[in-house]
């Protein structure tokens, strides 16, 4: 009992993935930094803007829904920590797992852009209304890539638990191969599930300030904002788990493998940040459904035809 | 700031205070859907009265109050008001300090563009080249900081000439900026027009057709992007681009991408401008003397401003204060266009549009918008009583002593 | 608590995230200000982040002299902000109204609208200056009774 809380609280529960984001946070953005000739942040800047947050006035406007405002945020960051619990760290010791966690992880990964929406709109202001309607509007484009190009992997390994898939590739990594281009689409795609550039249209910020969050502050903030930092973690380690899967066996290894792995992915992201303008909303979903998604489709077929033919 | 609800429109107040607009101005978009469906500009929120200031100074003062207009286009609005008044007075300027307005100038035009470009790199949310810009902008800072003594508003005119010369290791400086400039400018210009990003964003938005351009009275690279060749420069030369040549740059796109490749070029043709004032630099005087009183008279002076034609009216009534002066700034020129441009357009555009133009709050701002509806929220019961009482203090009429009643309602 | 409260101060005195609002400058400062961002000087160094909305912000960097027509604005922005919350007027004509002073449609420095915490002069201010107002101010902050003292810029 005392070590399944610990796995699920310390490690590599809710603890490490906080503390695993606030550093991917610093990696991204001193990554960025660099890439614009700038030096950078320092080491403990995620840290501190958390801290400071915290100690923040949280204002709350008065024609907002007061409840709901106070406990979305909440909301995006449980559902964010209980699917990281399903997502390998050390070797084959995922806190839990079960034929099928693939399915639960994909959908607990909507609920943060669900409660990013609901926050928007229950803020009651232009720009939050606005920027709430494109997250809703851009999870249409993404989410669809994102799960074909997850799922087509599971296709080949016949199972359906992230563990489950980790484990076979890692047994047969030959297989992987085939699979580069649902990787690429995950990636993509992944980026536009972080909301980051150029797919950072609902928090656009010289059009619409700074979208759902317009009238977050304080500590309500503090918390959206630690939710954003263990999606990017959890987006992270779903990618390491089912396109990189290379395993030992040992549990110390493993642990570094996986931080490799998902510092990869990571500078990755941070590339595409920082070489491209954000696209436009009818862009975007163009982009999505006419490029990413036929690709995510073809990958899907393969898969099939493959499987029937093992 | 409240959502008007209706035919499922919302209005969305873009500024005074929004981190597209680095100055205050408001315009309120009506959006259908992602779509505008009509726009309202409300400026005059950087109005300082500035042109009425003028009228109680002398020239000497005026002149540093003229380049505080704008603080990005700082010499074209003194070299205007030089110009001005040398006309009056009769003066001509050695043409060694027509050589070196044309130099400042010209690098006013590079730091402007950079700084353009950069701020539009932003609003489509590529920071990665607004950083870019940014640093090679400040190459040119350099420069104007070694030439003038500061980053912002160079103070380098005067009345009948130039405050500073121009010496052997400045000009081998500003030689070296060239160089390093040209490779940089020639990427920017090859950026704009390969990289898909970045043109998906910019080509055919906030289009002004020439006709367009023509009927709003467009100026600048607005209106050289719809083809229209109107160069103050090229169509009546002052200081030295009498001598100096300067190649028409002109584009036919019409669109946010065609300003962007005008100002790129812009740019490259400005290097062109430093290295041959450069070279054919004439030795000489920097200033001829310049009188007190100014004679009586009118004079209308013209500029090309980094953003377009920048004109001053000056009135002088044969005293050492001048009777009048009205700056029309390019931006003034190009708001006209703003609606027409804005109207049709996506919101994510919005912000790209208006950068497009390359707005100038404080230069546009010369007078106050006064909108009804808004005007009443902006100054309470005990604001406008204070306004008045100071209003009438500077005549000196003091009615500070007066008790007015407590007010419950405030208007 | 005494650890977290010290915590919680620490991360106010590392991450100064700024919102820029111009309240009738020239657009000196207001480059200038940016500058302070761009490679050269990079304020993030310093855990400066450019906000847009004035509930994120923890520094309000004010530049110009205070028109009319901006004065309720301002006003307006200052109150969004969260506690605790500090400005800097950025400029000579943010400090006292500069060489706009008197003029009929400005109403002078940004303290006559609202509590200001630094003054740094300059026409216009270097982004040098800049770097070293955040890190003054921020430098107060470590004697909690001595934050609103003037002396800073």
């Amino acid at each position: 009992m005392l070590s399944a809380l610990t796995k699920i609280l310390v490690f590599p529960g809710f603890l490490f993935m906080s503390a695993y984001g606030l550093f991917l946070e610093y990696l991204d953005r001193k990554v960025y930094a660099r890439l614009q000739h700038r030096s950078g942040p320092p080491w403990y800047q995620p840290l501190a803007d958390f801290l400071k947050l915290l100690g923040k006035e949280t204002i709350i406007p008065a024609n907002a829904n007061q409840r709901m405002f106070r406990i979305l945020p909440v909301i995006s960051l449980s559902a964010v920590a209980t699917a990281f619990i399903y997502v390998p760290v050390l070797a084959k010791a995922p806190s839990a797992s079960f034929e099928g966690d693939l399915i639960i992880v994909l959908y607990l990964l909507t609920i943060p852009t669900v409660s990013l929406f609901l926050a928007g709109w229950y803020s009651r202001s232009v720009y939050a209304t606005i920027g709430s309607v494109r997250t809703l509007t851009q999870m249409f484009a993404y989410e669809v890539p994102l799960f074909m190009a997850l799922l087509a992997p599971a296709l080949i390994a016949q199972t359906w638990s992230v563990t489950g898939m980790a484990e076979f590739y890692s047994q047969n990594p030959l297989y992987h191969l085939l699979n580069i281009p649902a990787f690429f689409v995950a990636l993509i795609s992944g980026q536009g599930k972080l909301e980051r550039a150029p797919f950072d249209l609902p928090e656009a910020e010289t059009e619409i300030v700074a979208g759902p969050l317009v009238e977050y502050s304080g500590k309500l903030l503090a918390i959206f904002k630690m939710s954003a930092v263990c999606e990017l973690v959890l987006i992270a380690s779903l990618i390491s788990a089912v396109f990189l899967p290379l395993m030992t066996g040992n549990p110390l290894l493993d642990f570094l493998l996986y931080l490799i792995k998902t510092m990869a992915v990571l500078l990755f992201l941070a590339l595409l940040r920082s070489a491209m303008a954000r696209l436009r909303m009818d862009q975007m979903i163009k982009f999505c459904w006419r490029i990413l998604t036929p690709i995510a489709v073809v990958q899907i077929i393969i898969n099939l035809v493959i499987r029937g033919v093992l | 700031m409240k959502p008007k609800k209706g035919n499922n429109r919302i209005v969305i107040p873009i500024g005074p205070q929004h981190p597209s607009l680095k100055e205050p101005g408001c315009f309120r978009i009506t959006l259908e859907g992602e779509k505008v469906v009509h726009a309202e500009i409300d400026i005059g929120y950087n109005h300082r009265g500035l042109e009425k200031a003028c009228e109680s100074r002398n020239y000497i003062q005026t002149l540093y109050l003229i380049e505080r207009v704008c603080g990005i286009c700082s010499h074209t609005h003194s070299t205007a008001f030089c110009q001005g008044i040398e006309e009056l007075a009769g003066l001509s300027i050695p043409p060694r300090a027509a050589y070196i307005r044309v130099i400042v100038s010209e690098l006013e035009r590079l730091h402007s563009h950079l700084l353009w470009l950069g701020v539009a790199g932003h609003e489509i949310g590529f920071d990665t080249l607004f950083m870019y810009s940014w640093r090679d902008r400040e190459k040119v800072l350099d420069v104007l900081a070694e030439v003038c003594g500061n980053r912002v508003n160079y103070g380098i005119n005067t009345i009948g000439g130039v405050r500073r010369d121009l010496d052997e290791s400045m000009q081998q400086n500003i030689a070296k900026v060239i160089a390093f400039l040209e490779d940089q400018l020639k990427y920017y210009l090859d950026l704009a027009l390969t990289d898909p990003t970045l043109s998906a964003r910019l080509a055919g938005i906030g289009k002004l057709s020439r006709e367009d351009a023509l009927k709003y009275g467009a100026v600048g690279p607005v209106a050289r992007a719809a083809g229209i060749m109107e160069d103050i420069r090229i169509i009546e030369p002052y200081a030295a681009y009498i001598e100096v040549p300067v190649k028409p740059v002109t584009d036919t796109r019409a669109d946010v991408l065609g300003r962007t490749v005008v100002r790129i070029q812009e740019m490259l043709e400005s290097l062109e401008i430093i290295g041959y004032c450069l070279k054919n630099l004439p030795g000489g005087e920097l200033t001829v003397k310049a009188p007190r009183r100014i004679p009586a008279g009118e004079v209308i002076s013209r500029t090309e401003a980094p953003r377009g034609e920048n004109i001053h009216f000056i009135r002088a009534n044969g005293t050492d204060i001048l009777d009048r002066v009205r700056v029309r700034a390019p931006t003034e020129a190009n708001w006209h266009g703003m609606k027409h441009m804005l109207e049709g357009e996506y919101l994510a555009d919005v912000p790209i549009t208006i950068a497009a133009i390359d707005p100038c709050y404080s230069c546009a701002d010369r007078a106050i918008v006064i909108n009804s509806e808004r005007k009443t929220e902006m100054m309470d019961w005990q604001g406008l009583r204070e306004y008045s009482i100071d209003w009438y203090k500077k005549r000196g009429l003091d009615l500070s002593a007066v008790k007015m009643p407590e007010r419950k309602i405030y208007i | 608590m005494g650890l977290l409260k010290k915590a919680i101060n620490w991360g106010i005195r590392k991450s100064p995230w700024i919102l820029h609002f111009n309240a009738g400058a020239c657009n000196g400062c207001d480059i200038e200000t940016i500058a302070a961002l761009t490679p050269r000087f990079d304020l993030e160094r310093m855990g400066v982040i450019q906000q847009g909305s004035p509930r994120h912000a923890d520094i309000l960097v004010c530049t110009g002299a205070v028109t009319l027509q901006t004065k309720e604005r301002l006003k307006q922005i200052y109150d969004q902000m969260p506690e605790p919350k500090f400005v800097m007027a950025v400029g000579t004509c943010a400090c006292s109204g500069g060489i706009f002073d008197g003029c009929y449609c400005v109403m002078g420095g940004i303290d006559k609208v609202i509590p200001v915490d630094v003054y740094i002069p300059g026409c216009a201010v270097r982004p040098e200056a800049l770097i070293s107002a955040v890190q003054k101010l921020l430098d107060t902050l470590k004697r909690p009774k001595k934050r609103g003292e003037e002396d800073a810029g």
